[in-house]
């Protein structure tokens, strides 16, 4: 990792056009871990704008402060101190309280290697344009998926420091899914406590506290298997935990191709449980599939197509045959 | 003039109609004036949506006029092009001001909605606040997950790796859940 912030600080200093993909996105990732930052981005999906306001500070000692809340519709707020996450749900008067279950050094870790990996399901290039995003000068690169079972990106970077000033997702046919857009951002500076301060306060919610149980991939033994997957996606990670909300069993499975993720959720659930229905379920550019298998509700969730959530859900089976 | 444009909206022009119509025809202001009256009022008649049902795409559209990708795949493995579209220095400031108007028109539809879509309901009273109420209530049930895809979606936010680009935008669509998907 280490190397990897150096690298992407060496990088600051090479014009954009200059960068390959991988310098392009190891410099994004160090950006994205060294600079404190404020700002308003909009979320364009589905017909729909909503707009944000993140702000992050990095500590003396390399620990991270965020806070991301949305300005419009329900007042949900997520406040981040380094490993742990609160999440704030004024509209359905409930907390979260989770401790994060991956740090950079783990994943994702984009490091020169994955990058060869990487373009055997993408086409990767860096454009040769510049573009004004939030009144600062951005580069862009293009990556675009080699079938249909990913999505692709078009990202524009902030070619002075490297942060990610604009990111739309794309399908196979490049049709846009989802953008996000900085329409304003100051970076640098200090950033006083008061602005990481939750708008709700957390006497005012239920609070769910998590607890987990980090299990590493190779130490974790399941009678769950995972019987399809498109090409390129490995396991990354095997959770598995109460869940804070209903106190259930819950094994969480990701999977990556080391740009795209998908979530298995495996729950156990009570003949008492509420059953959503099964099948599709689509919240913009995340698709999820639900089923359910005995007692258990498969869940497989992702920024993936939707195709892909339903071949990894339909192939979960239990037991080792 | 302005003031006899106000009068034939009204109904209560008085004297020779037709050059005074043609007078207001003759002069662009009046003609915005009354086109401007008359959307006003269809908005308060409901007659049209206040946000047309396609203000979304178009916008949606406008933001796709920045730098864009072309790129050809009929057998997927067609060279990608990318190609700049003019640069949309105000895109942001247009934004705002889009943001600014929708919510103006929707305040405006809701109003109109309760002042004319409901006789029956008496402005102001109880069973206008009870109303909206109910209203407010309707919309937060709809928009009320009943599957914790929600917290799953939280859940799978720290590993949705290119948003771990920008740190906590990763859970950008968690925090937009509920305000209508």
């Amino acid at each position: 990792m280490l190397a990897g912030l150096l690298g992407g600080s060496l990088l600051l200093s090479v014009p954009a056009f200059a960068l390959t993909p991988g310098d392009w996105l190891m410099r994004t990732h160090a950006a994205s871990k060294q600079l404190n930052y404020r700002g308003t981005y909009v979320y364009s999906h589905n017909g729909r704008v909503e707009s944000m306001r993140i702000i992050r500070k990095i500590e003396d000692g390399g620990g991270v402060r965020e806070r991301l809340y949305s300005l419009n519709g329900a007042k949900r707020e997520i406040i981040r101190d380094n490993g742990k996450i609160w999440c704030y749900l004024p509209d359905r008067k409930i907390g979260v309280h989770e401790y994060l279950q991956v740090s950079s050094r783990q994943f994702p870790n984009i490091v020169p290697q994955d990058i060869a990996s990487l373009k055997r399901y993408y086409r990767l290039r860096v454009g040769k344009q510049v573009s004004r995003i939030a009144n600062r000068s951005a580069s862009q690169l293009v990556i675009l998926p080699r079938d249909r079972f990913r999505y692709g990106f078009d990202l524009w970077a902030d070619q002075d420091t490297g942060l990610l000033l604009r990111a739309s997702l794309v399908d196979f046919s490049t049709r846009l899914l989802d953008q996000y857009l900085f329409v304003s951002l100051t970076i640098g500076g200090d950033i006083p406590d008061r602005e990481l301060q939750p708008m709700t306060a957390r006497k005012d919610l239920k609070w769910y506290i998590g607890t987990s149980e980090n299990m590493s991939q190779s130490a974790a033994a399941s009678d769950w298997k995972v019987g399809m997957l498109p090409p390129g996606f490995t396991l990354r990670q095997r959770i598995q935990r109460i869940t804070p909300l209903r106190q259930a069993r819950l094994e969480h499975l990701i999977y990556s191709d080391g740009l795209s993720a998908t979530s298995v959720f495996i729950e156990d659930i009570s003949p008492d449980d509420t059953r959503p229905l099964s099948g599709p379920k689509s919240m913009g550019a995340v698709n999820a599939y639900i089923r359910y298998v005995g007692n258990a509700r498969i869940t497989v969730i992702g920024e993936v197509p939707e195709r892909t959530v339903e071949m990894i859900a339909k192939s979960v089976r239990f037991g080792t045959s | 003039m302005t003031e006899k444009l106000s009068e034939l909206i009204d109904g209560e022009l008085r004297g020779d109609l037709a050059t005074q119509l043609s007078q207001i025809v003759a002069d662009g202001a009046l003609r915005q004036t009354w086109s401007r009256y008359h959307r006003i009022g269809a908005v308060l008649r409901e007659e049209h949506s206040p946000l047309s049902a396609d203000f979304a795409a178009r916008f949606e559209a406008r933001l796709k006029d920045e730098p864009v990708i072309l790129c050809p795949q009929r057998d997927g493995n067609a060279a990608i092009v990318v190609v700049k579209a003019s640069p949309d220095e105000s895109v942001g400031v247009r934004l705002w001001q889009n943001l600014a108007l929708a919510a103006s028109l929707a305040a405006i539809a809701l109003l109109s909605w309760h002042q004319f879509g409901n006789p029956a309901v008496k402005r102001g009273g109880p069973d206008y606040v009870a109303q909206l109420q109910q209203s407010s209530q309707k919309v937060q049930q709809r928009a009320r997950p009943a599957d914790d895809l929600d917290i799953y979606l939280f859940e799978h936010g720290q590993y949705a790796s290119v948003s771990d680009l920008n740190g906590l935008m990763a859970y950008t669509k968690f925090v937009s859940y509920g305000n209508g998907d």
